[in-house]
């Protein structure tokens, strides 16, 4: 149920008084009077007072034992990251030096494999073997004519 | 031991200093940021990571300044940034749950739902509409609201943890009570 004679607005200023003199009376009368003007101003009344309750939190008797192994942990992460850098660039380099000297000595060592003595002989056979076809060719223009 | 002699201790790494300085602002801390989160157990954990970085940074604390503002600035400004945090990582986790378990989410939350209401009395309803209502404030507003009301301090301290002006800091808090209200308002006008 909304009333439709007084803003939220009003109720507002009616509960921080801030209205003359005048409209907190006028206003006062009707929160009395109307139902829902009344509902919403007891919930408010009600909630917003709330912020007055205090619950102040009990301290921690290990908050600093917590904290002060935090800090310890801190340094040594931070200990460890200056140094792992360093470590992994090192061992970066390594391992593709390492990589490229292997590559260059492979090649190296293939290039002085000795060639076989049979080396020639053996292309020379190689290379015959590919004239296989040692038919006489026929003439293209004798391909589709029956021989008599 | 005065503030000033904790913060040269800190800074010569006296851990004895650093102990006395927690102790002494332990409720501080703790209170402040839990009454932004509203939880313990993570205002403990925040309240962790405000006295790291006082050790860590105090070598930025400046000598003239107050200890206490300066803590209230970091508690404020590490509690505001898990919210936001916390924000992307619920958004992201709804987006998943859409994804994988859709049906039987929906059904999970109505049951836990109807439980959820009917377990809550009216004035932890109404603690929840208030949480609710300070929480939809803009960040300056919240952060101005919530040192006042909730933590009670001054509208001096507020402006110097802020760094904001006086006539600032009031407006501020003027307009956050007003949305405050009418978000209370609100709620009970839809019921």
């Amino acid at each position: 149920m909304k009333c439709k004679l007084v803003s939220k607005e009003k109720i507002i200023l009616y509960y921080n008084n801030e209205l003359s003199p005048l409209q907190n009376e006028e206003i006062k009368n009707h929160i009395e009077n109307c139902e829902a003007c009344f509902h919403l101003y007891s919930n408010l009344e009600m909630t917003y007072d709330l912020i007055n309750i205090k619950d102040s939190l009990e301290t921690n008797p290990f908050l600093f034992t917590r904290i002060s192994q935090r800090l310890v942990d801190i340094k040594n992460r931070e200990n460890q990251t200056i140094f792992q850098p360093i470590y992994h660039k090192m061992a970066q380099a390594l391992v593709f030096s390492f990589v490229v000297i292997i590559g260059l000595l492979g090649g190296i060592l293939l290039g002085s494999i000795e060639k076989p003595e049979d080396y020639e002989q053996s292309s020379v056979l190689q290379t015959t073997e590919f004239y296989f076809n040692d038919l006489e060719q026929e003439k293209m223009e004798a391909l589709l004519i029956n021989e008599e | 031991m005065t503030d000033k002699e904790l913060i040269e201790g800190i800074y010569n790494n006296d851990q004895s200093s650093f102990r006395i300085l927690v102790d002494k602002y332990q409720s501080l801390v703790l209170n402040t940021c839990h009454s932004f989160l509203h939880d313990r157990t993570i205002a403990e954990d925040i309240t962790q990571e405000v006295f790291i970085e006082v050790f860590l940074s105090v070598h930025k604390f400046k000598k003239e300044a107050k200890l206490s503002t300066w803590l209230y600035r970091v508690s404020v400004n590490k509690t505001l940034n898990y919210i936001r945090d916390n924000k992307k990582r619920s958004f992201i986790r709804n987006i998943e749950n859409y994804f994988t378990r859709k049906e039987d989410n929906f059904s999970e939350n109505a049951i836990c739902d109807s439980q959820h209401s009917e377990d809550l009395d009216i004035q932890e309803e109404r603690i929840q509409i208030l949480h609710k209502s300070i929480n939809a404030l803009s960040k300056n507003q919240k952060i101005a609201f919530t040192l006042s009301k909730l933590e009670n301090l001054s509208y001096q301290q507020i402006s110097e943890v802020m760094n904001l002006s006086l006539s600032s800091v009031e407006g501020l808090i003027h307009r956050a009570k007003h949305n405050v209200q009418n978000k209370i308002l609100g709620y009970y006008e839809k019921k």
